[in-house]
């Protein structure tokens, strides 16, 4: 094993020189947070607001035909 | 008011608050957005009609996540494997070249993530990107903390090799332009 190969397997496990050598598993998280983050902020698509508005409303009429009134 | 009244809002808003990072979970678990919007659908339908069950105050989040993440694997049973077939078949076709890291673009990685097995994913994305703690990954998944953090480990371990990331000493940046490459990721 080179000692490239070494130093690179050690700070791939510790942060000590994440400022001189990104981490492997940092770039990984990175990257993961970055896709994930973009669907995220997409926010809440019009149809589940709308269906839990739905469900609000059938939610809502039932208890009111099963009490009488409100 | 009632307290019912105000439970039921209280849920509903909970439920709103927690959606988008549910959705970036479908999305990254079954790696198709049509597929993953029908999944959240699924979820909340699901998540409502059993409301009661609900214990106000308890997480919330990672309730509707246990309610998605098993709506994923029942539909997947009852589908069979095509579209997670169609997925691997694409993913087997396109080259890896390992000297390309530091330039894959979100798509590369997109891939990769989606060629993992479905429990090495699936548990990357909730103590990853989704901000679960091992203990609850492992509540969500119903397997132990320690399965938790293997599947984490080797699902971190498999996408540095199919990235290219693991041998970045022999053909990454060299370590004057590595801090210029990660202050490119995170921009």
């Amino acid at each position: 094993m080179s000692d490239k190969k070494m130093r690179s397997e050690i700070t791939g496990h510790h942060s000590g020189e994440m400022s001189a050598r990104p981490d492997p598993n940092r770039i990984i998280s990175q990257k993961l947070r970055a896709l994930y983050n973009s669907v995220e902020q997409e926010g809440i698509p019009d149809r589940f607001v709308s269906l839990l508005e739905q469900l609000d409303d059938a939610e809502r009429r039932q208890k009111k035909a099963e009490t009488g009134n409100d | 008011m009632t307290d019912a009244k105000a439970a039921a809002d209280t849920f509903k808003r909970d439920l709103l608050a927690v959606l988008p990072n549910l959705r970036a979970f479908a999305v990254s678990l079954c790696g198709n957005p049509d597929r993953a919007d029908d999944l959240v659908q699924d979820a909340i339908l699901k998540a409502w009609g059993a409301q009661a069950n609900f214990q106000p105050g308890s997480n919330i989040k990672a309730w509707i996540f246990t309610i998605l993440r098993n709506e994923f694997y029942s539909q997947m049973r009852k589908r069979g494997r095509e579209v997670q077939d169609t997925d691997g078949h694409f993913t087997a076709n396109m080259a890896v070249h390992p000297a390309q890291y530091g330039m894959l673009d979100l798509q590369d990685f997109s891939r990769a993530l989606n060629d993992l097995p479905e429990d090495q994913r699936e548990a990357l994305l909730l103590v990853g990107a989704a901000g679960f703690a091992y203990e609850e990954a492992a509540d969500i998944c119903k397997c132990r903390v320690g399965t938790i953090k293997s599947r984490v480990s080797r699902a971190r371990k498999r996408l540095q090799e199919v990235l290219g990331v693991e041998g970045e000493g022999e053909f990454g940046p060299d370590d004057s332009s590595a801090p210029v490459t990660m202050r490119a990721f995170v921009r």
